[in-house]
C-alpha cells in the first residue's frame, strides 16, 4: 500500500538522520619537497672469534663501507660515535642507541672460520627508524675471495636500500698510461671497480685504444695498432688469448659488443677517409655492412634490447649522434643541440644514451634520451671523454685529461644525477675505461 | 481516516527515536556558526586565513570581520578554486601495503630470524605541558631557518636535473603556510572548531607543522635516479601521541607495481619517524587532541620535487 511505503521511507530517512555522527575532519598533507641527502648508515666492524677472523671482519666491513660511501648515496657514520657494541648477530640491536646517533640503517656482520679452511661471512641489515630487519645473508668462500664477498655484501645492501642493482662487484678494463707525454706507453689493464687487484693485459709494445667488455662472456674487444694500422681484436681476459676480428681490408676501429655478446659492431675505414659501420657474428664469422655513406660513421652502440644502434656521423657537416634500426634502416639524427657530439653509449637500462660533446673549446659528458629529449650535461672540463656505464645504468665512468706538460688522463665516475663526481684510483695515468657487467 | 492513528504513532515514534539518538549526541557540540571568509583572498596561500570567531575577542576585530562577510557566490567560487588548485589525491587503496621484510623469502641462505624487535619508545618523551601558544620569537627563528632551507633546496633540485623549476611546484610551496600564519585567529563570530573535529585552519596548521618539520630537518630522501622513481607517490597514515610523537610505525595506504615502490615507501616511513616528535603540536594543539583527532595522512610526491 502506498501509505505504508511512504511511512517506511519516512522511517528510513529518520533512521539515517539519527545514525549520522559528526565526521572527523581528516588531516591530509602533501609533502613535495624531498632531499638528496645520503642515507646515514652505521657499519660496525664485523665480528669474529679468532685474531684472523677479527682482522678479516675489520677489512671486510671497511670495504663494504668504502663501496657504499663511494656511491654518494650513503654516509657511513663514524664508528667512534657508536653506543652499542654488537656482540651477537642473532639478537636485535638496541635501536634506541642507534637512533640517538641518527643512524637510519645498520649493518652488522660476522666472519667465522669453517672446518674446511673456508670462511663464512654473514650480515644483517636493519632499518633503524622502523626497527625492522631488511636483509640477512651469508656466504662461504675461500679466504682469498674476501674482497669479492665484501663487494657482494655491499651490492646486496645497495640493492635492498635503493631498489637498484649494485655495481660494486665489477671490474674495469682501461688503458694504463706511463712515461712522458711524447713517449707514452699504453697498456691494457684490468682492475676491480675500486682500483684493487690491478693486472696488465698487454705489454705496451703497441698502442691500444677503446677496450670494451662483453656483456655475457670473459671477452673484451679493443683496437690495437700492432700491425701499423688500427685493427679490432678480441681477448679472453682469463687466458690472455687474442684474435683478430674479421678479415677486413684497411683499418677497423671503435668496436663494441651486441647485448648478447655474440656479435661485434665496428667501423671500417676506407683509404678515402670515410668509414662505415659493419658487424661480425662471432660464431659464424659472417660480416654484414650496416651503413653505407660517404661520411664517417663510427662509434656504434647497441640498445640493450638489440633493436637499435646509436652511432656518430658527420654526414650533416659536423659530428652528430644518430640512431638506426639494427638492420641499418630508419637512420635519423638524434642530437640537435650546439656543438659536436661523439661516442654515444647506450645505457644498460635503456633510458639514456651517454655522449661526449665538444662546445666552445670544452669537452662535456652528457646524456640524452633515445627520443632526443632530456639532454643534460653531467660534467665539463678541458678534456673529458670515453663514457662507460655501470651495469645498473645509474653511474658513468669516463676519463679526464689534465693540462700541462705533466698532465695526463685520470678515471672519474659520476652519478646519473650529475652529482658525486669522484676520481677512480689508478697507479698511473689511465684512459678509455670500460665497465664490466656484474660479476655475481 | 483509517490510517490516521498509525501514521501519527509512527511519526511521533520516529521523532522521539531521532531525538533520543541524535539530539543527545549533538547536545555536547558547540553551535556551528558561520565562519567569516575573506572573499578577496583567493589564492591558495591564503586559504588558512579562514577565521573562526570568539565571543571573548576584542571588539576591534568586529568591524574588520563584518567587512569580510562573504557572499554565498563568493564562497562557492573560493571552494571551486580550492578544488582546482589542490593536487589530485591518491586513490584510496583496497588494502594496506605490507612492508614486512620481503627479503626473507628470496634469500638463498637465510638464517633464523632474530626475535622481532621490541617497539621502541620515542627518543624523547616530551614534557607534558599545558597547551600554550608558541612564542613569537621561536616562530620567527623557525621562519628564518625555513627560508634558508627553501633557498638551498631550490638550488639543489634545479641544478640536479638541469630543468627550470616548475611553476606548479612553486605554487605548492606557497600553499605551505607558516605555522604562525595558520594559527587559528579568534574573532567575534564563533568558536574555533566547526563541529567536525578540526576546523580548516586547524587542519592547515597541523599540516604546516608536520610538513615544515619534514622539510626543515631534511627527513625525506626518496630514492632518486632509478628509472621512473620520480613518479612513485607514497600515501602514509599514522597516529600522533599527545606529545607530538608518532605512535607506532606509519602504515602505507597505497600500492604500486613500480620496481622501487618498496624503497620509496620505506623512505617515506623513515621520513615520518625520523622527524618525530613534532613538538609544536604538543604545545599548540593540546586542546584539539581532546576532540578525538590524532591521525594524519601524508602524501609523499616526488613528482613535484623534480619540477614535474
Amino acid at each position: 500500500m502506498p501509505i505504508w511505503s511512504f511511512v517506511v521511507c519516512l522511517l528510513l530517512a529518520v533512521a539515517a538522520i539519527a545514525s549520522g555522527t559528526p565526521a572527523r575532519a581528516q588531516v591530509d598533507i602533501d609533502v613535495t619537497e624531498g632531499n638528496l641527502d645520503p642515507l646515514r648508515i652505521a657499519i660496525p666492524e664485523f665480528l669474529g672469534d679468532g685474531e684472523t677472523e677479527i682482522q678479516l671482519g675489520r677489512q671486510m666491513s671497511d670495504v663494504v663501507s668504502g663501496d657504499l660511501e663511494s656511491s654518494g648515496l650513503f654516509a657511513p657514520l663514524d664508528r667512534a660515535s657508536f653506543i652499542e657494541r654488537t656482540s651477537d648477530l642473532k639478537r636485535a640491536p638496541r635501536f634506541a642507541d642507534w637512533r640517538v646517533i641518527n643512524a637510519q640503517a645498520l649493518v652488522v656482520g660476522r666472519v667465522s672460520q669453517q672446518g674446511d679452511g673456508r670462511v663464512k661471512a654473514e650480515f644483517r641489515l636493519w632499518d633503524v627508524p622502523a626497527g625492522k630487519q631488511l636483509a640477512a645473508q651469508q656466504f662461504t668462500t675461500n679466504p682469498d675471495n674476501w674482497r669479492r664477498i665484501a663487494h657482494i655484501i655491499a651490492d646486496a645492501i645497495y640493492e635492498r636500500l635503493t631498489g637498484e642493482k649494485g655495481y660494486f662487484d665489477t671490474k674495469v678494463v682501461f688503458v694504463d698510461e706511463t712515461g712522458p707525454k711524447d713517449k707514452r706507453v699504453k697498456r691494457l689493464a684490468i682492475m676491480d671497480r675500486d682500483g684493487e687487484n690491478l693486472r696488465a693485459l698487454s705489454t705496451g709494445s703497441a698502442l691500444v685504444l677503446t677496450p670494451r667488455f662483453s656483456p655475457a662472456t670473459q671477452l673484451i674487444t679493443y683496437t690495437s695498432f700492432e700491425s701499423g694500422n688500427p685493427k679490432v681484436f678480441l681477448m679472453n681476459i682469463e687466458t690472455g688469448q687474442r684474435e683478430l676480428v674479421g678479415n677486413f681490408p684497411n683499418m677497423t676501429f671503435a668496436p663494441r659488443f651486441s647485448p648478447d655478446g655474440q656479435r661485434v659492431v665496428l667501423s671500417l675505414g676506407t683509404p678515402e677517409g670515410n668509414a662505415n659501420i659493419f658487424e661480425m657474428d662471432l660464431r659464424t664469422r659472417q660480416t654484414r655492412q650496416v651503413t653505407a655513406t660517404q661520411a664517417i660513421d663510427t662509434g656504434p652502440s647497441y640498445a640493450p634490447d638489440g633493436r637499435q644502434i646509436a652511432f656518430e656521423s658527420d654526414r650533416d657537416g659536423t659530428q652528430q649522434l644518430f640512431l638506426m634500426n639494427a638492420d641499418g634502416s630508419n637512420q635519423r639524427r638524434l642530437s640537435l643541440g650546439e656543438g659536436r657530439y661523439s661516442t654515444p653509449v647506450w645505457s644498460p637500462r635503456g633510458d639514456y644514451i651517454a655522449f661526449t660533446k665538444q662546445l666552445d673549446g670544452r669537452f662535456l659528458i652528457g646524456v640524452i634520451k633515445p627520443d632526443g629529449s632530456g639532454e643534460r650535461v653531467l660534467t665539463s672540463g678541458f678534456h673529458n671523454e670515453g663514457p662507460t656505464w655501470a651495469p645498473n645504468g645509474r653511474v658513468l665512468m669516463f676519463f679526464r685529461e689534465s693540462q700541462g706538460a705533466n698532465g695526463g688522463p685520470r678515471l672519474f665516475s659520476i652519478d646519473l644525477t650529475g652529482y658525486n663526481e669522484r676520481q677512480v684510483p689508478t697507479p698511473n695515468f689511465a684512459s678509455d675505461p670500460a665497465w664490466s657487467p656484474k660479476l655475481n | 481516516m483509517r490510517f490516521g492513528l498509525p501514521i501519527s504513532i509512527v511519526l511521533h515514534a520516529s521523532i522521539l527515536f531521532w531525538a533520543l539518538f541524535s539530539v543527545s549526541a549533538r547536545v555536547e557540540l558547540k553551535p556551528v556558526q558561520e565562519i567569516p571568509i575573506a572573499v578577496e583572498l583567493l589564492s591558495i596561500s591564503d586559504k588558512t586565513d579562514l577565521r573562526a570567531g570568539d565571543r571573548k575577542a576584542k571588539t576591534e576585530a568586529k568591524a574588520a570581520v563584518k567587512k569580510e562577510e562573504p557572499k554565498p557566490e563568493a564562497k562557492e567560487e573560493k571552494k571551486k578554486e580550492r578544488v582546482a588548485v589542490l593536487p589530485p589525491k591518491a586513490e584510496e587503496p583496497k588494502k594496506e601495503t605490507n612492508v614486512e621484510d620481503p627479503i626473507a623469502d628470496v634469500l638463498k641462505k637465510t638464517e633464523e630470524k632474530p626475535p622481532e624487535p621490541k617497539k621502541e619508545e620515542p627518543k624523547k618523551e616530551a614534557k607534558k605541558e599545558p597547551p600554550k601558544k608558541a612564542e613569537p620569537k621561536k616562530l620567527e627563528k623557525k621562519k628564518e631557518k625555513k627560508k634558508k632551507t627553501d633557498e638551498s633546496f631550490d638550488d639543489t633540485v634545479a641544478a640536479l636535473l638541469n630543468k627550470v623549476p616548475n611553476p606548479s611546484s612553486a605554487s605548492s610551496s606557497n600553499a605551505e603556510a607558516d605555522p604562525q600564519q595558520t594559527k587559528p585567529v579568534k574573532s567575534i563570530g564563533g568558536e574555533s572548531t566547526t563541529g567536525s573535529g578540526l576546523s580548516v585552519a586547524e587542519r592547515d596548521m597541523i599540516g604546516a607543522i608536520i610538513r615544515g618539520k619534514i622539510r626543515d630537518e631534511r627527513c625525506w630522501n626518496p630514492p632518486t635516479g632509478a628509472a621512473g622513481a620520480d613518479q612513485i607517490a607514497v600515501r602514509l597514515k599514522f597516529k600522533l601521541r599527545r606529545d607530538g610523537s608518532v605512535d607506532g610505525v606509519p602504515s602505507v595506504l597505497n600500492d604500486s607495481d613500480a620496481a622501487n615502490f618498496m624503497q620509496a615507501a620505506e623512505a617515506a616511513v623513515r621520513a615520518v619517524l625520523d622527524c618525530s616528535p613534532y613538538e609544536p603540536l604538543a604545545t599548540q594543539l593540546g586542546d584539539l587532541y581532546d576532540t578525538g583527532w590524532n591521525s594524519v595522512t601524508v602524501n609523499f610526491r616526488p613528482d613535484q620535487m623534480f619540477g614535474g
